[in-house]
C-alpha cells in the first residue's frame, strides 16, 4: 500500500537559508518529506543544504529557480532528494538535460493554475497564456519530468476538478495549497493528488489527524 | 570498517549520516583500491542505470566486485545500487548486469504512477536469520525499475504489483528501499542489515582508515 505523503513547505525569504534545527522539527512533527521552497530571487550558493539534508532521515525537496545543470547537480550531490524547477523559462530548460544526467525520479517541476471560464489554463507562461494545464503536464512529462508540483491559484473551489483530471497522469501529482488551506488539498488528495505540501502554523501530524476519517492511506 | 563506492550523482552524504548517526565507521572509495581492508561494500545507483554501470567499469568495480565477494566481503546495493548487482534491466535492454543476484529488473507499470516515490508497506515474504520481520512497516521508495520477486524474495512490496524489497543471496544484499530516508525505522532496519554483514558500530570514527 502507498501512502499519500504530507509535506510542510518551509519557505525560504531571500538570503534566509533552512536550518537543521527546523527541518527536524518538522521531522518530528510527522513530515513525511519536507519541501523547501526558495524564492525567485534567493541566493544560488546552497552550501547550507548539506548540513541540512543531513540532519534529517526523511526525504527533503528543494524547489528553486536553477541556471544550469551545474547547479542542479549541486543541489543533488548535496543532499536534496529530488529537485522542484521553478517554471521560469531558464530552469524549464534544464528539464530534459538533467533528467539525462540524474535520472527522471530525482526532477520535478512546479506548474502554477488559473482558472478561467474556459477551464485551468498555465499561469506565468507568457509564450503560451491560453495552455491547458493537464495538456502542459503531459508535455512536461514527455519531457521527462518525475513529478508535478501543482498549485490552483484561483478557483479554489474547484481545485477537485483539476486534481481530478491531472490524476489521469502516470506521474506523480503533488498538491501545494496556501497557509493552512488544508480544503484545497484534502480535495486534491480525495481526487487523486499523490501528496500535499502546505505552508502554515499546524503541524503536519494535525493534518493527517484531520485527514483521519476520510479513507486515505496515510503513514 | 563500511566502504560506500562512490559513483557520481549518488546520494552518498545522507547515507554517511545515516551511518554516522548509527555509530559506524566508513569510508568513501572511488576505486576498489581505496576499499578498507575490510567490512562490508555499500553501493548506491545514481538514478541513470547505464550511466552507474559505466562508471562502475571505469573505476574498475564492475570487474572487482565479483572477486571480492568471492574472497568474502559482504555487498549491499541501495535502490538503484540493487538493479546494478541483478543480471540485467530493461532500463538499459543491451548491456548485462553484474549478476550477483538472479533476475532481470523491469518497468514499474503501467496503470500506476511511475516513477514510484513515497511510502510504502512492505511484508515478510520468507524469515531469516538476523533481518527483523517489520510488521507491514512502512519504508521510504524513489524509483522506476525492480526485481520481480521469487520465491526466495525475503520482503515485498507493491506498487500496481508486487516487487521485491529484500534479496539475500549469500554474501550479496539488495535492497530497493532508502533506509536512510524511512525514518526511525530505516536507521533500525539499516542496523540490522549491517549487522547481518558482521558489521558493528565503532563509537569512534578514525579520520584517516581509508587507504
Amino acid at each position: 500500500m502507498d501512502a499519500k505523503r504530507i509535506l510542510p513547505i518551509l519557505n525560504l525569504a531571500s538570503g534566509t537559508p533552512a536550518t537543521p534545527e527546523a527541518v527536524g522539527r518538522l521531522e518530528l512533527a510527522g513530515a513525511d518529506e519536507i519541501l523547501l521552497r526558495e524564492g525567485p530571487d534567493a541566493p544560488r550558493d546552497r552550501g547550507w543544504l548539506r548540513a541540512v539534508a543531513r540532519s534529517v532521515f526523511i526525504p527533503v525537496v528543494l524547489e528553486g529557480a536553477f541556471a544550469d545543470l551545474a547547479e542542479v547537480a549541486q543541489a543533488l550531490e548535496s543532499g536534496a532528494d529530488r529537485v522542484i524547477l521553478a517554471p521560469d523559462a531558464a530552469s524549464l530548460a534544464l528539464l530534459t538535460p538533467a533528467v539525462r544526467a540524474f535520472g527522471r525520479t530525482r526532477l520535478g517541476v512546479a506548474v502554477n493554475a488559473r482558472a478561467t471560464s474556459t477551464g485551468w489554463r498555465v499561469a506565468g507562461l507568457p509564450q503560451d497564456p491560453e495552455r491547458a494545464v493537464v495538456d502542459w503536464m503531459r508535455e512536461l512529462e514527455q519531457l521527462g519530468a518525475g513529478e508535478i508540483l501543482l498549485e490552483a491559484g484561483n478557483g479554489q473551489e474547484a481545485a477537485g476538478d483539476l486534481f481530478g483530471a491531472a490524476a489521469h497522469l502516470a506521474l506523480p501529482i503533488l498538491c501545494r495549497c496556501g497557509p493552512d488551506a488544508w480544503s484545497v488539498g484534502t480535495e486534491a488528495l480525495l481526487h487523486g493528488a499523490d501528496g500535499v505540501a502546505f505552508s502554515g502554523s499546524r503541524s503536519p501530524a494535525e493534518f493527517k489527524a484531520a485527514l483521519a476519517d476520510l479513507g486515505l492511506a496515510l503513514r | 570498517m563500511i566502504t560506500l563506492i562512490h559513483l557520481a550523482g549518488a546520494r552518498i552524504c545522507t547515507l554517511e549520516a545515516a551511518l554516522d548517526r548509527l555509530g559506524h565507521d566508513h569510508c568513501l572509495a572511488r576505486t576498489p583500491e581505496d576499499a578498507a581492508a575490510d567490512g562490508p561494500l555499500l553501493l548506491l545507483g545514481t538514478g541513470v542505470y547505464e550511466g552507474a554501470c559505466a562508471a562502475l567499469k571505469a573505476a574498475g568495480w564492475w570487474r572487482n566486485l565479483p572477486q571480492m565477494v568471492a574472497d568474502g566481503r559482504h555487498l549491499l546495493g541501495i535502490n538503484g545500487g540493487m538493479h546494478l548487482l541483478a543480471e540485467g534491466s530493461e532500463e538499459s535492454p543491451l548491456g548485462d548486469g553484474l549478476g550477483l543476484i538472479p533476475g532481470l529488473v523491469r518497468h514499474l507499470g503501467p496503470g500506476v504512477k511511475v516513477p514510484h516515490v513515497g511510502w510504502s508497506q512492505v511484508r515478510q515474504q520468507q524469515a531469516h536469520p538476523g533481518i527483523p520481520d517489520l510488521h507491514s512497516g512502512w519504508l521510504n521508495f524513489a524509483h522506476r525499475h525492480a526485481l520481480e520477486p521469487t520465491s526466495e524474495t525475503l520482503i515485498v512490496a507493491s506498487h500496481g504489483r508486487p516487487f521485491s524489497v529484500l534479496e539475500i543471496r549469500g554474501r550479496v544484499l539488495g535492497l530497493q528501499a532508502n533506509p536512510e530516508k524511512s525514518g526511525a525505522l530505516g536507521l533500525v532496519f539499516l542496523e540490522k542489515l549491517l549487522a547481518a554483514m558482521g558489521e558493528k558500530p565503532q563509537p569512534v570514527v578514525p579520520a584517516d582508515s581509508c587507504n
